[in-house]
């Protein structure tokens, strides 16, 4: 999308059209669930950490100042209210249920529908998704950043509020840490 | 460049990230280092693994929720969200009850089938039941001759 057009939506927004909101979430509604998804490793958690993002948007955007793009921004709250979810108190997660009624956990999914049909592209996702879900947060959100949301490491830096130094380091550890995960699994497999 | 920092520059390397210098002598070191030229490919390979990563799509009642929550927020005038963890702490609180209940009526119902322990005569400890030298004893005798001879 177009810079002009998101600013149009913003502009619309803060004259008070409501609707221009709801453009903006249709527009990025699957990068922020997608992030928080894979920061939090659970479905539950994460719907529940897309619509607080959405909702800290609707009320915050008015105050949005057009010096970095809308995505950055809102990828900005979407860490920001996952990693509050990462540290909650344990009780507020304990007793919660899938939509589909079993019990829920907090461990990270080993199998998920996959699109993919080919079977080794289906092992090597899985993996992938394992692995993502032992490294520690900070890493996960800058590697997920990188290399799903294809984020600039300046962009990263803005997000994280990091230097690029910083930024540099944790995906190159990201990427060391994946590596050990993946030949790890492979062996076991 | 020697290896262990064409090691820690080489992600930077496959993401485009490296200014003009570095990448031309991590480019040279490569050239002459089968090691770090290897590391190189295992970088890339992981890199591509991502290309199969899950991507996952928005539930398609999330844009719904967050308009009814927005009209809620709206004619409430105050946020809903401080409070929205209230039906899972009451969930815990419930929960919490229960097993009180369960330890308290358990304990209840097992001194009905436990046997009581056989009760004990009350004993009483008083000072003047302590007798530190009872007739009988050597201290008995000694208090007994030394108390004869203060009383001739």
């Amino acid at each position: 999308m177009r810079q002009t057009e998101e600013h149009d939506l913003i502009n619309r927004f803060k004259n008070g059209d409501d609707s221009a909101f709801e453009n903006i979430i249709l527009i990025h509604q699957d990068r922020i669930y997608n992030l928080c998804r894979h920061l939090l490793g659970n479905t539950n958690d994460a719907e529940d950490a897309a619509q607080d993002t959405l909702l800290k948007a609707y009320h915050n955007l008015k105050n949005f100042r057009p010096t970095s793009s809308l995505y950055t921004w809102l990828y900005r709250i979407a860490v920001n209210t996952c990693i509050d979810y990462r540290r909650r108190p344990f009780w507020e997660s304990i007793f919660r249920y899938t939509d589909t009624g079993e019990e829920y956990t907090i461990d990270y999914p080993s199998t998920e529908p996959s699109p993919e049909k080919n079977y080794e592209a289906k092992q090597i996702g899985v993996a992938l998704q394992q692995s993502l879900g032992r490294l520690s947060l900070k890493l996960r959100t800058v590697i997920v950043l990188k290399e799903m949301e294809g984020l600039s490491y300046e962009e990263i830096a803005g997000v994280l509020d990091l230097s690029i130094g910083t930024v540099k380091s944790r995906i190159s550890r990201a990427r060391d840490e994946l590596k050990k995960m993946l030949y790890e699994f492979m062996e076991q497999n | 460049m020697r290896c262990p920092k064409a090691k820690k520059l080489i992600s930077a390397y496959i993401d485009n990230e490296l200014n003009s210098r570095d990448h031309s002598a991590l480019e040279q070191h490569l050239s002459t280092c089968r090691e770090c030229g290897l590391a190189l490919a295992e970088a890339r390979t992981i890199h591509s693994f991502f290309s199969q990563a899950i991507t996952f799509e928005a539930p398609p009642g999330l844009l719904s929720r967050v308009r009814a929550n927005i009209r809620e927020h709206q004619t409430v005038g105050s946020s809903a969200m401080p409070f929205a963890f209230l039906p899972r702490m009451a969930a815990v609180f419930f929960v919490t009850v229960i097993l009180i209940t369960g330890v308290i009526s358990g304990n209840i119902l097992m001194r009905g089938v436990m046997p009581r322990p056989a009760e004990k005569p009350d004993l009483v400890l008083a000072l003047d039941m302590f007798d530190p030298a009872p007739p009988g004893t050597i201290g008995g005798a000694y208090l007994a001759l030394t108390e004869n001879s203060h009383e001739k």
